[in-house]
């Protein structure tokens, strides 16, 4: 009788035959081995810490564990990999809600809402959503990445110069609505950033842009430095000019750490819509992070309160997040299904996966299925064990962002610090990390807003060279641009974002109560 | 303080000019390149153009009334010990080596941020500095400069 | 008094920490503490991940740890920077690729392979032609495009790597050999861009690295139409070498080696030499690098073999840099 049942589920779960669900729960027994358990759980505990720390990434973690990783099975070691890169995107927010530091580019946008609602001492509520939506959109990543692995592959392939030249376009337009302060002055802060960007080395001519003769500059102006200065060291400088006001509150409940009722519902719609964002964002290459940025956009324009984003509210912290996490899973499938590798993190995962004599692509199926299947089922498990690990330790870091700040304040510089360094090893970041912090604060008072500086440089180079491999395909045939439907369809919602914005413009007009900040 | 005429920002209008101009004149010395060969000045040309525009603007606007930078002296002394300690930091690395100048470093600003006596300073130097070097010297490997102790 | 004690006590913990017992020095038995290998991309590129094995098999001969150090960005130069600049007691190695002698062409850097104290060359590496197999032009053999390109100059499509950079040198290379015209396209990065644009259709074909397209090519994205060199490739023993088809380049191969800061003893160079000789002919290091399945190759050159092939590549990169404008020699 419950074997009928247990059949009747398993054809009903996957749409491609029982023999699919019978290779997960395979996957799943192998996973649970206790070897993989230690590996899976030693992964995210050290991505954790990695995610922490500000300045530290996956990467250099990674390719030190890639040698021991060699010693076990090929499913053992492409746990322990990805549970750690996995366990550093859970992590990397933390800074940034505690004390306005993000840790990486993915991080940023938490940093707007999420430093407000610490401040407003809901630090513990911000860390648990930030947790619970990264586990969501974890599960729904990599349930996507289960059933769609075969299909969507080859979607990458599909996205070259003018697909992201447009995509990059809507993205303009979409992001516009993140320039809350006077207009003037985000479009100063976007043309400083899109300059910034172009320093060093420009990929497409090998000629050096704007490095002032010294050697550092050619390598560019390291993106996570400078976001760490913009938002973390101009908000060190604030905090030690403030005198310190001993919160009323002596006592802090156990309750008012974690989210109330009312968040946790504002925080629903938000982690879904951010987790199948991300998700498909991540299928295009070297996409992934800008989905924080589209989140927090989606977010800001569906919500009733546009204006209230910026104080602290649940909905910028929740999607965005939740975008970040998905769009790691989203970005194994090309990854898994092409070998694709866009990232370092990736870089590193595909070495160890040779190094292991497993090809990524379409004999992964074939010939490694149970690597693939051991894959998918550790990350269930991982994912689990996160969110099991990083809730108890909301309650320890919502309190350590009530310890007076004489105290924390110097221990947050030394993390800048040492954290900016371990970027690239490079003093140089330090000092761009210092400069950028003092500028920074000027820029807080005279309410240059830096979310425009921070998507100009990340959109920049992609603009750039996406437009001028465009010019350089199409200079034969402009007409062949239309042909591609991808293009041509992004495109379209630009254009047709732009000309509803005129038009809600041109009525706003009309009323008298219009006000135009221009 | 006393000057409440003077608005810093106008400064910081001035040489956001400044800095457009010159992105601009260094984007066409790059060269822009044509339709079908876009050179490497193109895109900062750009950027460097949105700069000057939206600053023209800024300027055509006037002095609106805006937070003061700092509102005491105080204020302006702890910011420009906060900066220099930052740089010292760096500075004094490849001499003395991570361990001492986090050491001090963390110590220092401590007190700057008005640490009660100083054995609490002492003892959150000491703290930060083995956090530090067990963290990323040791469990992440960075290659952190050991100075002169090496 | 008791403070004054504690203060002590911390102090000499601290300096515990900071010497982490060195401040002893042994008398000089190289080596005696573990060896920094600075590899000029970070942790993940091509060059960072078959160094690692390098490395490991380097331990094994010198009897110290060789710590794999990354010093990304400026086309390579920062890390040559600090090889060149770090003290020459043998505790600072460096990996060195041909970018070592574009660095100094490209005004990136004040001096080159010259400069730095060669000590053999580990790898060495050469790109693929791959084409495209869903664009509007396929095509099917390299002999198909050359006639194409002939009848239609600069309209083929071409991708490759950044102006400048490792294979952009060989496909400036292989387009002024045979006289041809390209529509060349840079890429950002060295690999995966490259191989995407020609696996999607986007160009018609590309020079690039033949691990990066391996899936792509197998899942009959892209068609591999030969590899540069004059050797057969083990991964793809299939694909026709240049040479075999009467096409003979200049740049041969993209030659990696260990470097050591100038000025260092004699003796000790003497020993590092032999010592990255016996590492790079260890089979366990040619094995780990066979199953990364790239376009790299264990090749063991001798320090005069590695500055011999990095002279043919400056003289010739030196022409082809002065006709694309970037010549910037300091």
């Amino acid at each position: 009788m419950d074997i009928c049942f247990t059949s009747t589920c398993l054809r009903v779960f996957s749409p491609n035959g029982s023999d699919e669900m019978e290779e997960l729960i395979n996957g799943l027994v192998a996973c649970l081995s206790l070897v993989n358990l230690v590996a899976c759980f030693s992964g995210v505990f050290l991505g954790t810490i990695v995610g922490v720390l500000p300045g530290l990434g996956p990467a250099a973690t990674m390719a030190l564990c890639l040698p021991l990783t060699l010693s076990f099975s090929p499913a053992t070691g492409i746990i322990v990999l990805a549970g750690i890169w996995f366990g550093a995107m859970y992590g990397g927010s933390t800074t940034s809600i505690l004390m306005n530091l993000p840790g990486e580019a993915a991080s940023v946008i938490t940093c707007i809402d999420g430093y407000q609602l610490g401040r407003k001492g809901r630090a513990g509520a911000a860390l648990a959503i930030v947790a619970v939506g990264s586990f969501v959109a974890g599960t729904i990543g990599i349930i996507g990445l289960q059933i769609f692995a075969p299909i969507l592959g080859t979607v990458a392939l599909y996205f070259g110069p003018a697909e992201y030249l447009s995509i990059v376009v809507v993205a303009f337009v979409l992001l516009s609505n993140l320039a809350t302060e006077s207009v003037r002055r985000s479009s100063i802060m976007l043309g400083l950033g899109l300059w910034l960007s172009s320093i060093g080395i420009s990929p497409m001519d090998g000629v050096t842009r704007f490095t002032f003769g010294l050697t550092d500059m050619t390598l560019g102006i390291s993106f996570v430095p400078i976001v760490m200065g913009l938002l973390g060291v101009a908000e060190i400088l604030n905090i030690s000019m403030e005198t310190y006001i001993e919160p009323v509150l002596t006592k802090v409940r156990f309750k008012e750490l974690y989210p109330n009722k009312e968040e946790m519902r504002r925080s629903i719609g938000p982690i879904v819509r951010g987790s199948f964002l991300g998700f498909f964002m991540g299928l295009i290459p070297s996409c992934g992070f800008i989905s924080t940025f589209i989140s927090y956009s989606l977010e800001m324009r569906l919500s009733k309160t546009p204006k209230a984003f910026g104080t602290g509210m649940v909905e910028g912290i929740a999607g965005p997040e939740s975008a970040n996490n998905s769009s790691v899973m989203g970005a194994m499938i090309p990854f898994l299904t092409l070998g694709l590798a866009f990232s370092a993190p990736s870089a590193i995962l595909l070495a160890a996966l040779r190094m292991h004599d497993v090809e990524p692509g379409p004999l992964l199926f074939l010939n490694n299925s149970d690597v693939f299947w051991t894959f998918v089922a550790a990350m269930y498990v991982g994912n689990i064990m996160l969110l099991i690990l990083n809730l108890p330790l909301v309650g320890f870091f919502a309190r350590i962002a009530l310890v007076k700040p004489k105290i924390l304040i110097p221990i947050v510089c030394t993390l800048c610090l040492v954290g900016s360094y371990a970027v690239r090893n490079s003093f140089f970041d330090v000092w761009v990390m210092i400069i950028s912090g003092v500028i920074g604060y000027f820029f807080r008072k005279w309410k240059y807003p830096p979310i425009p500086l921070v998507i100009g440089m990340i959109l920049g180079p992609i603009t750039e060279n996406n437009f001028r491999k465009s010019l350089k395909i199409f200079r034969d045939d402009w007409f062949q641009f239309f042909d591609r439907p991808l293009a041509v369809i992004f495109l379209s919602i630009a254009l047709a974002v732009i000309a509803y914005k005129i038009f809600v413009y041109l009525k706003g007009r009309s009323a008298p109560s219009g006000v135009n900040d221009f | 303080m006393t000057r409440k005429d003077f608005n810093g920002e106008v400064i910081l209008k001035w040489v956001l000019f400044i800095l457009g101009v010159y992105i601009i004149a260094g984007a066409l010395k790059l060269g822009v390149g044509t339709i079908g060969e876009p050179g490497p000045g193109c895109f900062p040309l750009i950027g460097g153009a949105v700069i000057l525009i939206s600053d023209i603007f800024l300027l055509l606007e006037g002095r609106r009334d805006t937070e003061r930078l700092f509102r005491s002296r105080n204020e302006l002394k702890i910011f420009i010990i906060m900066a220099f300690a930052f740089s010292l930091w760096i500075i004094a690395m490849p001499l003395l080596g991570y361990v001492i100048i986090t050491f001090l470093g963390t110590a220092s600003i401590s007190k700057v941020l008005k640490l009660e006596g100083w054995l609490k300073p002492l003892l959150l130097g000491v703290g930060t500095t083995l956090f530090i070097y067990l963290l990323f010297g040791y469990l992440f490997y960075i290659d952190l400069p050991k100075g002169f102790l090496s | 008094m008791r403070k004054l004690l504690i203060a002590c006590l911390m102090g000499f913990f601290l300096l515990g920490i900071a010497g982490e017992g060195h401040l002893v020095m042994a008398a000089e038995k190289y080596p005696v503490r573990p060896i920094s290998f600075i590899v000029p991309v970070e942790a993940g590129a091509g060059a960072d991940i078959v160094n690692r094995p390098f490395c490991e098999s380097l331990e094994a001969v010198l009897g110290q740890p060789v710590v794999v150090v990354n010093k990304p960005g400026g086309g390579n130069a920062i890390g040559y920077r600090e090889v060149h600049n770090a003290k020459p007691d043998g505790y600072t190695l460096g990996y060195g690729m041909g970018t070592v002698v574009t660095g100094k062409l490209l005004g990136l850097l004040p001096y080159d392979h010259r400069d730095l104290t060669i000590l053999g060359g580990q790898f060495s590496a050469v790109p693929a032609i791959v084409a495209s197999t869903k664009g509007e032009r396929t095509f099917k053999t390299l002999p198909e495009v050359l006639e194409f390109a002939k009848l239609n100059p600069g309209k083929v499509k071409m991708a490759t790597s950044s102006v400048g950079g490792s294979w952009w040198l060989f496909a400036m290379d292989f387009i002024s050999v045979m006289g041809l015209k390209f529509n060349v396209i840079p890429q950002e990065g060295a690999g995966m861009t490259t191989m995407l644009q020609v696996a999607g259709g986007h160009t018609d074909i590309a020079v690039t690295d033949v691990a990066t397209g391996k899936a792509l090519i197998k899942a009959g994205n892209a068609r591999l139409l030969a590899v540069f060199g004059d050797t057969r490739l083990k991964v793809v023993p299939d694909a026709p070498v240049l040479e075999e088809l009467g096409i003979k380049l200049r740049i041969t191969s993209w030659v990696g080696c260990t470097m050591a800061p100038p000025n260092m003893p004699r003796d000790l160079t003497e020993r590092l030499v032999k010592a990255v000789e016996t590492a790079a002919k260890d089979p366990k290091l040619e094995r780990k690098n066979d199953a990364l399945a790239g376009s790299n190759r264990c090749v063991y050159r001798s320090p005069k073999e590695v500055v011999e092939a990095y002279d043919s590549l400056r003289d010739t990169a030196r022409g082809m840099l002065a006709s694309a404008g970037i010549l910037k020699e300091k």
